[in-house]
C-alpha cells in the first residue's frame, strides 16, 4: 500500500437563478487513479442547545467513471437546486442552521493499493465496504429577498402572567399565617410551607384573572407599509393600563429535549424602539422592520422564531405586559 | 460564531457523531457480554440530569445496533416497544412509562437497558429481573478534557493548535464551577463559542 493521498477541494456558490447553486470539485492524487463514481449529497443541519438534526435534502450523481492522472488536478463542475421552502442559513443565540455538501468518491477497487491506508480507516467508520471517501463543505443559503411583510390581522392582546401578580397574595397569606401562629394554638409545621406555596399560587392565579378583567381589552390591527408596518391599537373604553408603551420583539425559542428531561431556552434576538401609547381612542404606531432580513417567523422541529407586539404599563401599582403574536415573512 | 469551526462544537451532538465524542465511563465489552448472555436482566443508567446517561445509552446501542432503541417523550406509549420483535431493547427516559407499563415491559422483554433518575428496583423485584446499575456520578478533569477536545476537533475547519485545546487546568476550573454537571459545562461553553 502506498502513501498517496486523495485530495478533494470543494467550491460552492449561488447562481443568479433562485435557489440554484454551482460547484467545482478539484481532485488530485500522487498516483494515476480511476474513480468509479462521484455522488453528491446535500444535508440541512440544525445545531444548537438541543438535539441537533441532520436531514438529507437531495442526492445526485456528479460523475461516473473518471481517470485521474498523477499530480494533475481535475476539475468537475456540478449544479443542484434547493427547494424554495428550505430554510435560510441562520445563526441565532441557541440554534444555527447550516447547509452541508458532501462528495462521496468511489475509487476503483483495483487502485485501492495505491492509496494511503488512512483514508480507508475513515471509510471503514463511515461506510460498509464500498471503497469510497467523503469530503464535505458547508455553504450558505442566503435570503435573496430584501423585504419583510407581516400577516395583516385583527386580534386581541392577552395579559402575560407576571410575578407581580403573586406579591399581593404573598403578603396577605403570609400575614394571615403569622397572625394565626401568634393568636391561635396552631404551631409551625414544615408541611405548612407547602400548603402556603400552593395557596399563594392559587390566589395569585385568581389575582391574575381579576387583573386581566380590570385592565380591560385592547386589540391590534396590523397593516404593511413599505419598509415598515403600522399597528392600529384600539383600547376598550374601560382600558386602564397607565403609562402605556409599545414595542415589538423577535424571540427565538428552542426546546432542549436532550437527555431525560427537557428545558426551554428563550432569547430576545431583536427589540424595536419603544413608543408611547395613547390610552384613549385608536393609536397608529409605525415600526421599522429590522435590518437583519433573516429573522422571519418560523417553526422547525423544536425551534420557533416569533414576532411579538408588547404593551407595557402600570396597573394597581405593578407593571404589566400585554402581548400579541404576529407573523412575519420574507417576500 | 467562532471562525475556526464549521459549527459550535458544544451544540447537541448528532447521533452519527456519538461514537467519536464519547469516552465510555464503563467497560463496554463487559456490558455487551452481560446483554448477550443473560436471560433476564435490567441494566439501568442512573444519575441526575445532564450527567451523560442518554449519550452513553446511544453509544452502547450503536455498538450493538441490531437491538432497537426507543427515545421516549410525553406522547410515547408502550405498544411500539412491545410490538418490536427484539427481546433486547434500549429505552431512554423510562420514567415516561407508568409503573404498570414498566412492569409489562420487564415481563415481556428479556433484557432492558434504560436511563432513569431513580432506581427501578421495585419493578425488577416484581418481575424477578436481575438488576445491574451503572451510576453516572462524578467527572474527572482528564476525561473531561479528552471529551471537550474531541468535540473541538470534530467541528474544526483546520488542525487545532495546543492553545485552542482544553488543558487539565481549564477542565479543573470548569469542574470547580459546575461540579459533575456535564450538561451545564457544555451549555456554558456553547455560549462562549456561539
Amino acid at each position: 500500500m502506498s502513501n498517496s493521498i486523495l485530495n478533494c477541494n470543494i467550491q460552492i456558490s449561488e447562481t443568479t437563478f433562485k435557489n440554484q447553486y454551482e460547484g467545482i470539485l478539484s481532485i488530485n492524487c500522487q498516483e494515476n487513479l480511476t474513480i468509479d463514481r462521484i455522488l453528491g449529497t446535500i444535508y440541512f443541519e440544525a445545531r444548537g442547545r438541543m438535539s441537533s438534526i441532520k436531514k438529507q435534502l437531495l442526492s445526485f450523481n456528479i460523475s461516473s467513471k473518471k481517470h485521474i492522472t498523477k499530480d494533475e488536478i481535475i476539475k468537475i463542475p456540478f449544479t443542484f437546486q434547493l427547494e424554495e421552502s428550505n430554510l435560510e442559513t441562520y445563526t441565532g443565540k441557541n440554534v444555527s442552521f447550516f447547509y452541508n455538501f458532501e462528495a462521496k468518491i468511489q475509487v476503483n477497487e483495483e487502485d485501492l493499493e495505491k492509496l494511503d491506508r488512512g483514508i480507508f480507516k475513515r471509510v471503514k467508520s463511515l461506510f460498509t465496504a464500498d471503497y469510497s471517501s467523503k469530503f464535505s463543505e458547508y455553504f450558505d443559503k442566503k435570503n435573496t429577498e430584501t423585504e419583510y411583510k407581516i400577516s395583516e390581522k385583527h386580534q386581541p392582546f392577552t395579559l402575560s402572567f407576571n410575578i407581580s401578580n403573586l406579591y399581593l397574595p404573598l403578603g396577605l397569606i403570609s400575614s394571615l399565617y403569622i397572625l394565626t401562629l401568634i393568636y391561635t394554638t396552631v404551631e409551625f409545621n414544615g408541611f405548612h410551607i407547602l400548603f402556603l406555596i400552593i395557596a399563594i399560587i392559587l390566589v395569585g392565579n385568581l389575582n391574575f384573572k381579576r387583573n386581566s378583567k380590570k385592565i380591560g381589552k385592547i386589540s391590534l390591527k396590523t397593516i404593511n407599509d413599505n419598509n415598515s408596518f403600522i399597528c392600529l391599537i384600539k383600547p376598550a373604553k374601560n382600558f386602564s393600563l397607565k403609562k402605556s408603551k409599545i414595542h415589538y420583539q423577535i424571540i427565538e425559542k428552542v426546546v432542549d429535549k436532550r437527555g431525560t428531561s427537557s428545558t426551554t431556552n428563550t432569547e430576545i434576538i431583536y427589540k424595536s424602539t419603544i413608543q408611547s401609547l395613547n390610552n384613549k381612542g385608536t393609536s397608529e404606531i409605525r415600526f421599522d422592520f429590522p435590518d437583519n432580513k433573516r429573522l422571519a417567523s418560523l417553526e422547525f422541529d423544536e425551534v420557533t422564531i416569533y414576532w411579538e407586539i408588547v404593551i407595557t404599563g402600570i396597573h394597581a401599582g405593578t407593571s404589566e405586559n400585554l402581548t400579541c403574536i404576529i407573523e412575519a415573512y420574507n417576500i | 460564531m467562532n471562525n475556526d469551526f464549521h459549527y459550535n462544537p458544544f451544540s447537541g451532538v448528532l447521533h452519527e457523531d456519538i461514537q467519536q465524542t464519547i469516552i465510555p465511563s464503563f467497560n463496554v465489552n463487559e456490558i455487551i457480554n452481560k446483554i448477550k448472555t443473560s436471560n433476564s436482566l435490567a441494566i439501568e443508567f442512573i444519575g441526575k440530569q445532564g450527567r451523560g446517561k442518554t449519550s452513553h445509552l446511544l453509544y452502547l446501542q450503536q455498538t450493538i445496533n441490531i437491538y432497537p432503541i426507543f427515545l421516549l417523550d410525553d406522547s410515547s406509549s408502550i405498544s411500539n416497544i412491545i410490538q418490536s420483535k427484539s427481546d433486547i431493547v434500549f429505552i431512554d427516559s423510562i420514567h415516561r412509562l407508568n409503573i404498570k407499563d414498566r412492569i409489562r415491559l420487564f415481563k415481556e422483554k428479556k433484557v432492558v437497558i434504560y436511563t432513569t433518575h431513580w432506581s427501578r428496583k421495585v419493578e425488577c423485584f416484581l418481575t424477578k429481573k436481575h438488576l445491574y446499575s451503572i451510576s453516572f456520578k462524578g467527572i474527572d478533569a482528564k476525561n473531561l478534557s479528552l471529551i471537550l477536545n474531541r468535540r473541538l476537533k470534530l467541528a474544526s475547519k483546520n488542525q487545532l493548535n495546543n492553545e485552542m485545546l482544553f488543558s487539565l487546568k481549564n477542565t479543573s476550573d470548569l469542574i470547580k464551577k459546575f461540579g459533575d454537571n456535564y450538561r451545564a459545562i457544555i451549555n456554558h461553553l456553547y455560549e462562549q463559542y456561539q
